[in-house]
């Protein structure tokens, strides 16, 4: 949780091209890793889980096909829980990751309009539609 | 699916045709009549010709088929092919003059039974063409499969099952066209008069091939099913549910998307080399919607297992829940697989995952109670009550034919995506970034060729897929049979696939006496039978005395044409005076009743004529 935290907070300060499709790359991972660990068939989200976690895996390929990604300095996210923190409810989960893309889809649809090659705005353009798709998919979690 | 026109329609018209009888009887045959009756018999014996050779397949699967030991099937086709060949050569020679002195060739026919026949050979001809849809000529010429069903229709089995149906129609055809051939005629001609009988043996040799035949290879019940049921190669229009439809239209939805994503499965292998289509968005959209599908489909089989009609097979209902709840592991892993790869082109979303998605949405509407139901998250959306899925008695079959076509289609698309990947990959459009392969690997740009073991694993997670939605399908398949559900048919298909593409061998035959019963062929009167009706005795002693007596005569003839030199039996086989006993020999199926005609050729039958 405190990772989609994190990853929430770096994203919004991001400025030029290379650290929004940075961070939005880590981004995309750390969503696929927590809906990966979560997907429960018994649990009532999971149509929504899986069908997010193929826009995350879809949305992070399309950042990989960015020129100005900076390849060397590429980490993947790792989701880790500190020492008794509680693992959080799926529906407070997908609240969290459901702001996280939206908060991805409008940085994304920014750095479209700022790219000045044509192969960074096809990726931003791509990957802000998988944003957008994780955040209509599991926006809707908190709603009971 | 059910608004589509299936072969058995045509079929079932071209057998009611000649089923008809006259209102009045006709004692007396015309020229025309008989001109008329030979123009009928001939479309429909070209037409049945047709209809058998729509059956064979390509030069490859017919030489694998004759390759093998001659089965029972194998003699009959080639004996049925050689027998309409027979018979329309007997026929041909009197359609190309005038009918008669002062007839018309555009009058109708008077003969009803000149009649019936046309009317039934232009159904068959229907039929045939409603096969044919199935495939397409390449430029070369040859045929190709332009449908999941055409390699069905090419096997076997289903070749076996059009024989049999051709041979009930056979059977009717020879005996309204002997009727107008040997009824009495001061007009027409004699040679037409014979020559339209004898085309009726050769249907009757026909016939008799197709019987003995089924005598030691039944084709089972289920097969002729699955050919009747054939349907009209068209794609169903695509579907959106809009919320609030009932279960039978939801169940329909869920078919004809099924129906619609079979078709785009099987193009996803032949493309695979270079369609822009084939990327990672494609097949993670894929397996995501198709994971979602089990699971819809999990659903539903366990609520199916609580409703009050279903009491007797809930046991059946919830292994077949459990079974696709494997499968929605199984394409859960696949997805996975997934996460690690990427494809040289990426963006396109292909028919097939549009399709996917598409059923993931029909299945979970006819799943859950929300009849808004979408994959997103909301408000809890708990299972549809049980009442709310069965709410009229055919709710049950048409529901767990919904399932059975969706399970089937998903072990379908499983087996084409495996396919694709590995021609994918074959032609190195399935890639791995660069950086998550060892150090040691110097390669200038962001992604590589994946390695041989990363497409090892995808692969055996797509067959794994496959495995479990194959065994999902067969568990419902058996509550389908058990409930009599019209998806039966695609446990027929199935297996006529499977023995088609040489994959298994043929289910062994249970031979069932009982599975003719139903419609068996009527019976042809004998001579003594016949006088008897015409003289208006309806006493069931007296008629079924004359039948005894026509069946000892038949055998006395056939036993006496064993020891007859040839001329005499070629002069037997001429005589219209001998032909009523004649027809009811070869009508009677005996094995050796074939041999009357066999020697004799229409070629060395018109030498012979023409000798003085």
């Amino acid at each position: 949780m405190s990772q989609i935290c994190e990853l929430h907070h770096r994203l919004g300060r991001a400025g030029n091209l290379p650290s929004v499709l940075a961070v939005a790359y880590e981004a995309f991972d750390g969503i696929l890793l927590a809906i990966r660990s979560r997907e429960n068939p018994a649990a009532d989200l999971f149509a929504a889980f899986v069908m997010a976690a193929a826009s995350a895996a879809d949305g992070r390929d399309a950042i990989t096909r960015a020129p100005s990604l900076p390849l060397s300095g590429l980490s993947h996210a790792v989701i880790t829980r500190q020492a008794g923190e509680p693992e959080p409810g799926i529906r407070v989960l997908a609240g969290s990751v459901a702001e996280l893309a939206r908060l991805l889809a409008g940085q994304l649809a920014q750095a479209e309009q700022a790219a000045a090659l044509a192969g960074d705005q096809n990726a931003c353009a791509q990957a802000a539609t998988c944003a957008r798709e994780i955040h209509t998919l599991l926006a809707g979690a908190t709603d009971e | 699916m059910s608004d589509r026109a299936i072969f058995g329609d045509f079929v079932n018209a071209a057998a009611k045709q000649l089923d008809a009888t006259d209102s009045g009887t006709r004692r007396v045959t015309t020229s025309a009549d008989v001109h008329y009756a030979v123009r009928a018999l001939l479309r429909m014996v070209t037409v049945m010709s047709r209809c058998i050779a729509v059956t064979d397949t390509s030069a490859n699967d017919m030489t694998w088929r004759y390759a093998r030991d001659p089965g029972a099937w194998t003699r009959a086709r080639a004996e049925a092919r050689q027998a309409l060949d027979n018979a329309a050569e007997f026929l041909r020679p009197h359609i190309r003059g005038r009918p008669g002195p002062g007839i018309s060739v555009s009058s109708a026919p008077k003969s009803a039974a000149a009649r019936r026949i046309a009317a039934a050979a232009l159904s068959l001809q229907a039929g045939h063409d409603l096969l044919q849809t199935h495939y397409s000529r390449k430029p070369n010429g040859l045929r190709e499969y332009r449908s999941p069903w055409a390699p069905a229709i090419g096997s076997d089995q289903v070749s076996s099952a059009m024989l049999t149906e051709l041979g009930k129609l056979a059977h009717r055809a020879a005996a309204q066209a002997s009727g107008v051939a040997l009824a009495p005629s001061p007009s027409a001609s004699w040679a037409a008069r014979r020559d339209l009988n004898t085309a009726c043996q050769w249907l009757w040799v026909f016939v008799g091939a197709v019987r003995s035949a089924q005598r030691d290879e039944p084709v089972p019940a289920a097969t002729r099913h699955l050919l009747r049921h054939i349907p009209l190669n068209t794609i169903p229009p695509r579907r959106v549910p809009v919320g609030g439809e009932p279960v039978p239209d939801l169940c329909d939805g869920v078919i004809s998307t099924a129906e619609r994503l079979r078709r785009a499965a099987r193009a996803l292998t032949p493309h695979a080399a270079w369609s822009p289509a084939m990327t990672i968005t494609s097949l993670t959209r894929t397996a995501g919607a198709a994971t979602v599908t089990s699971h819809n489909c999990e659903l539903l089989l366990t609520t199916l297992a609580e409703c009050e009609p279903a009491a007797q097979i809930r046991q059946q209902l919830l292994e077949c829940s459990a079974a696709a709840a494997r499968a929605r592991e199984s394409w859960l892993a696949a997805a996975y697989a997934l996460d690690n790869i990427t494809t040289d082109t990426r963006g396109y979303l292909s028919p097939a995952a549009a399709e996917t998605t598409g059923l993931a949405l029909w299945t979970g509407r006819l799943a859950f109670a929300n009849p808004e139901w979408r994959p997103s998250a909301g408000p809890r959306h708990p299972a549809r009550p049980p009442a709310s899925l069965i709410s009229a008695p055919e709710d049950m079959r048409r529901v767990v034919d919904a399932v059975h076509y969706t399970c089937d289609t998903l072990t379908s698309l499983a087996r084409a995506s495996r396919e694709q990947i590995r021609v994918a990959a074959r032609a190195s459009r399935i890639l791995v970034p660069t950086r998550t392969l060892p150090g040691s690997i110097d390669i200038p740009h962001p992604f590589a060729p994946a390695p041989d073991e990363h497409i090892a694993s995808l692969l055996s997670r797509y067959r794994d897929a496959a495995a479990a939605s194959s065994q999902a399908t067969k568990e419902v398949a058996v509550v389908a049979e058990t409930i009599h559900a019209p998806s039966q048919v695609l446990t027929a298909f199935r297996e006529a696939i499977q023995a088609a593409t040489g994959a298994t061998q043929r289910r062994a035959h249970q031979a069932n006496p009982n599975a003719d019963a139903p419609d068996r062929d009527p019976d042809l009167p004998g001579p003594l039978q016949s006088v008897l009706h015409q003289l208006g005795v309806t006493d069931r002693d007296l008629i079924a005395h004359a039948c005894a007596l026509d069946r000892d005569g038949a055998r006395l003839v056939i036993d006496a044409a064993e020891k007859l030199s040839p001329t005499r039996g070629r002069a037997t086989r001429q005589s219209l005076e001998a032909a009523p006993v004649v027809n009811h020999v070869l009508a009677s199926f005996d094995s050796r009743s074939a041999a009357f005609l066999r020697p004799q050729s229409p070629h060395d039958d018109r030498q012979h004529e023409a000798q003085p």
